[in-house]
């Protein structure tokens, strides 16, 4: 079969060209004629499908892709790998899956395919030189090309479909679709089809040709490549088709992907951060944009009459609004979203004009899945009684239907205000003239409505496609825990003579942009003194162990109702766990401690089951059991944190600063304020601790918090995450696949992107940490380190071994393992593990996947201009239409000396 | 709303070209294969050129300007001397398969004179450059944004338009006036085309002044045009009697003798 067809030969080794598997089809061609009826009910349902897009609930789409989805499967069983159909199965689903057919990178088979043409324009040549072929009388072996002109044409006309085809212009794509049909059913010998599409001006066109030449010469033959006896001239040379509509193709695709007039139009913004949507059981939460991006006309929001000309008054809408922190509040932002004229919203992050508070967070955190509902005690519920957080927005909690940004470049911020000062000022008060500087901001998300909706259609996905897009996914991690006394992690359910002080604190934050959760007095307070506490207590315990269990325990996800919390409350109450609710003694929770006055602390206690209470996990062990807890914070009633839950929450919340002038190293080192004081937090968990499980009172003055582990951790966890103490804690293999990025961590759970596996950085660190803390240094070497229990003196049960780096001194061992208590627990939701997405009493919050997050400025012109340029343009056509007819008509007149003078020779 | 400058760019680009190929080449099945073959043609010559111009610039130094603006120079002069030998060799190539088709054919007469065959291998090759000069600019011209946030004139658009639209009509003229050049070896008129061609590339270094390329270029337009006029077998009379509308008294006078 390669003996017929050239291409083949010449590119067997490359699997994405496109000839190659056209070719391939063509020998199948029964089987692609089953292919092309089955695209003509795909076209179908793709029509309904424009009509959803049309009503602009872009949740319908993925319900269309389904069914398409379906018959591509079809499809797919029917001819395998057929190029066309892939490229056409893209236009179908191209509604939601926008640029795949641009990304195919064929560029670099310009080269190819050439050569290939030129071969046939050899043959061609050859073929007419010989006198063997043009009229197709004769059969000619090596001419593939000659006789089928008719087609020719139909290709060059249908060229243009397949250019805009892969223009991704979705609105016009179903009719792309169509016109590419034309060209598998010139192969197929279907021209049906062609009629069908009247909106495809040249498969009308092409179909008539077809009738008006092609037909007179066509005979009833038998086609060259898939040896069938068919009716159509064109299916002799679908390798000549394919070809040209290969170079057309590469020609589209090479000039639209490397377009340098795009760096005249456009000046990409690479630093932003966008506000993604969360879902949960009855909600959505965070922003979007449509799917091709909202566009907008840029206004810098500096006061309040700006406000009433984006509202109200400006002649531009939509605008695209551009606005300092100082006016990220409540109040503005209630007003655009009710407003159809704001298309989106960049937020400049900078720390000037900073609001005195600001947490958009809720005033009562988790009311919804902590213990104080309406069942448990009405007059505490929904903080009847404490306003935790008085001064948030809930900002977080909102949903907005139009992209919201921050931008963090100051040399970007200072790129769009340059555009914004040349192009939109206004002037006395006049609006602007264009050309007008705009913005266009992407983050198109998948998932609607709730989990609910976007997990039944994941398992749709699931089911009926060949390649399922998954459209949100659980947020999901691993809780940290170690004990003073190991625990065989092999045996589950209750531990016989085992009682257990719980001593917890939580791991993570978020703030109302997506991955940009310093959480500093929100979780690395707690973190930090929970650690130091561990430090000073693991000596001590080690030689005058107390009667009862000491067990760590830092929790994943508690800022989205408790999710780490609750996994392991769950865990225990089904006999999954080392321990179970009747081990536990009490528990002590560390909560935002980072911000004393003086040096007064809180100590919170459930009012029910002790009579004053707080907003946290505690709240989790006691929906399960009325367990004697205590939560340590520094305030009394709100909290002190004026930044809560926001992405200002970070080291200079904290009050962590440092001298001038000091290294990194030495930075590492220095104990500041913060770290001294959250020392002495941790010498009191750490003594009290020691003291509720039991422990001798004559120890106590022995365990004190070492102020300089305290500051090592703050530099770690607020300044930057990049220095030589977290280096020689972790593993090789992480920081080698960068882990450690510059700057401090982001405690938001999300799932960004963790390149360096399934859990997530913060994660990583508190365990590597509890392990240097609490774990002894062994002399395995790594491939023991990883296989231990082949080793009689280990046990894999009661110690996990980690293999680490060690100090980057030039005088260090190099790395070590390391043998620690130190376990990962998962923290997922038990709604997710129930498949009860719609659960009350369980966290059910997802992240919404998305496409691209981008952000582009740019200057729109003014609507005479383009309308001018369409004037101009169809004048231009009409005139030359007349003309052509005219000079046409005239041609023998006009060109009549040839047949005067009777010399020439041609 | 760019979808109209995306519509207004490509009808004032390839409008003509269209009119023309629907005219006068659609109807005939040869001419349209001719059509693609001098379109192809082309196509080989810009790939041998972007094959120098890529290892030119590979060995150049990339950050001194005047060198990548000599490099930008000798690009331009490369392809037009490319583009014009293989005319040449396309010219060659037909010649020798008009004697096929004549021996084919059953008829005494050609299917296709050598001047029908200058025109679709001229438009050929008009279309194919008009489109690569023009394509990836209206894939741009789609929006949402126009030219201009680094200060260049918002006509950009518009006059790459015009450009294509000359490029393509210059073509097809210099395509008659090569062939017919050949045909009756006058080599300065050769030379004429060759350096007309080069004039007209050379003159899109003044932009981002349009007027500046853009007016020259229509003067050579309308001078190839006449010049293609007279190789074609047009003249002075011709198109006076054909504008006055005394082509009937004409054709009579003409037909008479037959």
């Amino acid at each position: 079969m390669y003996r017929v067809c050239v291409s083949c030969v010449s590119c067997v080794s490359c699997i994405v060209c496109v000839s190659c598997m056209c070719c391939v089809s063509c020998m199948l061609s029964v089987i692609m004629y089953r292919v092309c009826v089955m695209y003509v009910l795909c076209v179908m349902y793709c029509m309904l499908c424009v009509m959803y897009v049309v009503c602009h609930h872009v949740s319908c789409v993925c319900h269309v892709c389904v069914v398409c989805h379906v018959l591509y499967v079809v499809c797919h069983v029917c001819c395998l790998s057929s190029c066309i159909v892939c490229f056409m199965y893209m236009c179908v689903s191209c509604l939601c899956r926008v640029h795949f057919v641009c990304r195919v990178r064929c560029v670099c088979h310009v080269g190819l395919v050439c050569v290939m043409y030129v071969v046939f324009v050899v043959m061609y040549a050859l073929c007419v030189s010989c006198h063997v072929c043009v009229v197709c009388r004769v059969s000619c072996m090596c001419c593939v090309s000659c006789r089928s002109y008719v087609c020719h044409v139909c290709v060059v006309l249908c060229a243009l479909c397949v250019l805009c085809a892969l223009c991704v212009l979705c609105v016009l794509c179903v009719m792309c679709i169509v016109c590419v049909m034309c060209v598998v059913c010139h192969v197929c010998v279907v021209y049906v089809f062609c009629v069908s599409c009247a909106l495809c001006v040249s498969c009308v066109l092409c179909f008539m040709y077809v009738l008006s030449v092609s037909c007179r010469s066509c005979v009833r033959c038998v086609c060259r490549v898939c040896f069938m006896n068919v009716l159509c001239v064109s299916c002799r040379s679908c390798v000549c088709h394919v070809c040209v509509v290969c170079v057309m193709y590469v020609l589209c695709v090479s000039c639209v992907s490397c377009s340098s007039v795009e760096r005249k139009i456009y000046v990409e913004l690479n630093d932003t951060v966008p506000c993604v949507r969360l879902l949960n059981a009855t909600h959505q939460i965070g922003c979007q944009s449509s799917m091709s991006g909202d566009t907008g006309v840029l206004h810098v929001l500096e006061s309040e009459s700006d406000l009433d000309w984006i509202l109200n008054t400006g002649p531009h809408p939509p605008y695209m609004v551009i606005m300092e922190t100082a006016f990220f509040s409540r109040s503005v932002m209630l007003r655009m979203k009710n407003s159809s004229r704001v298309a989106g919203v960049a937020v400049i992050v900078s720390k000037t004009g900073l609001a005195e508070n600001f947490s958009p967070h809720t005033t009562c955190p988790n009311q919804n899945t902590g213990v104080y509902s309406a069942k448990y005690g009405p007059e505490l519920a929904n903080c009847n009684m404490t306003m935790w957080n008085p001064l948030a927005n809930g900002l977080s909690y909102e949903d907005f239907a139009f992209p919201v940004f921050a931008l963090k470049d100051e040399n970007q911020t200072q790129v769009i205000r340059k555009c914004y000062e040349d192009h939109n000022l206004r002037l006395n008060g006049s609006a602007p003239q264009y050309p007008l500087c705009a913005m266009q901001l992407f983050s198109h998300m998948h998932a609607v409505t709730d989990t609910v909706t976007c997990m039944r259609r994941t398992d749709l996905q699931n089911k009926f496609s060949i390649n399922p897009e998954i459209l949100c996914d659980a947020l999901t991690d691993f809780n940290v825990w170690a004990s003073t006394r190991p625990l065989n992690n092999s045996a589950k359910g209750h531990a016989d003579n085992v009682s257990v002080v719980i001593a917890a604190t939580r791991l993570d934050g978020r703030s109302f942009f997506w991955q940009e959760a310093p959480a500093a007095e929100g979780t690395v307070s707690g973190i930090v003194t929970l650690l130091a506490a561990v430090q000073a207590l693991y000596p001590v315990v080690q030689l005058a162990p107390p009667p009862r269990n000491i067990f760590f325990t830092f929790f994943q996800g508690e800022a989205f109702d408790y999710i780490g919390s609750s996994k392991m409350v769950y865990d225990m109450e089904r006999k999954k766990f080392v321990i179970d609710l009747n081990n536990v003694h009490s528990m002590l929770e560390i909560g935002q401690v980072g911000l004393r006055s003086g040096r007064e602390l809180w100590m919170h206690s459930d009012p029910i089951s002790r009579m004053n209470s707080s907003s946290v996990e505690e709240e989790r062990f006691l929906r399960a059991r009325q367990i004697p807890g205590l939560v340590l914070a520094d305030h009394q009633t709100a909290f002190v944190n004026r930044y809560y839950e926001s992405m200002y929450d970070d080291a200079e919340n904290l009050k962590v600063s440092y001298p001038p002038n000091l290294s990194p190293e030495e930075k590492l080192v220095y104990e500041t304020e913060a770290a001294k004081s959250l020392a002495e937090v941790a010498t009191l968990v750490a003594r009290s601790l020691y003291k509720h499980a039991g422990g001798d009172d004559s120890n106590l003055n022995n365990i004190t918090a070492d102020p300089k582990i305290v500051a090592q951790m703050l530099y770690g966890f607020v300044i930057q995450k990049n220095n030589s103490w977290f280096q020689s804690l972790l593993p090789p293999y992480l920081t080698k696949k960068g882990i450690l990025s510059s700057g401090p961590p982001q405690f938001y759970i999300g799932l960004g992107p963790r390149t360096f596996g399934p859990v997530h950085s913060v994660t990583l660190f508190v365990q590597h940490i509890m392990a240097n803390l609490t774990g002894t240094v062994t002399n395995l070497t790594e491939t023991q380190c990883q296989k231990p229990d082949e080793i009689s003196t280990e046990n894999k049960d009661l110690y996990a071994y980690l293999w680490v780096s060690g100090s980057t001194a030039v005088n260090s061992s190099g790395p070590f393992c390391v043998r620690a208590p130190v376990r990962l627990s998962e923290a997922v939701s038990p709604a997710f593990e129930r498949l009860e997405y719609g659960s009350q009493d369980y966290s059910t919050w997802t992240e919404s996947r998305w496409k691209s997050i981008r952000a582009r400025i740019f200057l729109v012109a003014s609507r005479e201009l383009e309308m001018l340029t369409l004037g101009v343009g169809v004048a231009v056509l009409l005139l030359s239409l007349l003309v052509t007819y005219f000079i046409s008509s005239k041609a023998e007149l006009l060109f009549s000396s040839a047949r005067e003078t009777p010399t020439t020779t041609y | 709303m760019t979808v109209a400058v995306f519509f207004g760019s490509t009808f004032i680009a390839f409008g003509p070209a269209i009119s023309l190929f629907l005219f006068t080449i659609a109807r005939d099945p040869l001419r349209v294969i001719f059509l693609i073959a001098g379109a192809f043609f082309w196509l080989v010559s810009l790939l041998l050129s972007s094959l120098v111009w890529f290892i030119t610039v590979q060995v150049s130094n990339k950050n001194s300007a005047t060198q990548q603006r000599g490099l930008l120079i000798f690009g331009v002069v490369l392809s037009v001397l490319l583009q014009e030998t293989f005319r040449y060799g396309y010219y060659r190539l037909l010649k020798k398969a008009n004697e096929g088709l004549l021996a084919l054919s059953q008829e005494d007469t050609m299917p296709i004179s050598m001047r029908q065959l200058a025109y679709v291998s001229g438009l050929g090759f008009g279309f194919m450059s008009g489109a690569f000069s023009v394509v990836n600019i209206l894939s741009d011209s789609l929006g949402p944004g126009t030219v201009g946030i680094h200060g260049d004139p918002q006509h950009y658009f518009i006059s790459s338009a015009f450009m294509t639209l000359a490029i393509i009509l210059l073509h097809m003229f210099w395509g008659v006036v090569f062939f017919e050049a050949c045909e009756r070896q006058r080599w300065w008129a050769l030379g004429a085309v060759v350096i007309s061609h080069l004039i007209v590339s050379c003159l899109t270094f003044v932009n981002p002044h349009y007027q500046g390329s853009l007016i020259p270029t229509y003067i050579i337009l309308s001078i190839m045009a006449a010049w293609a006029y007279l190789c074609a077998g047009g003249s002075l009379r011709n198109l006076k009697l054909c504008l006055t509308c005394k082509d009937k008294d004409f054709l009579l006078a003409n037909h008479r003798p037959r």
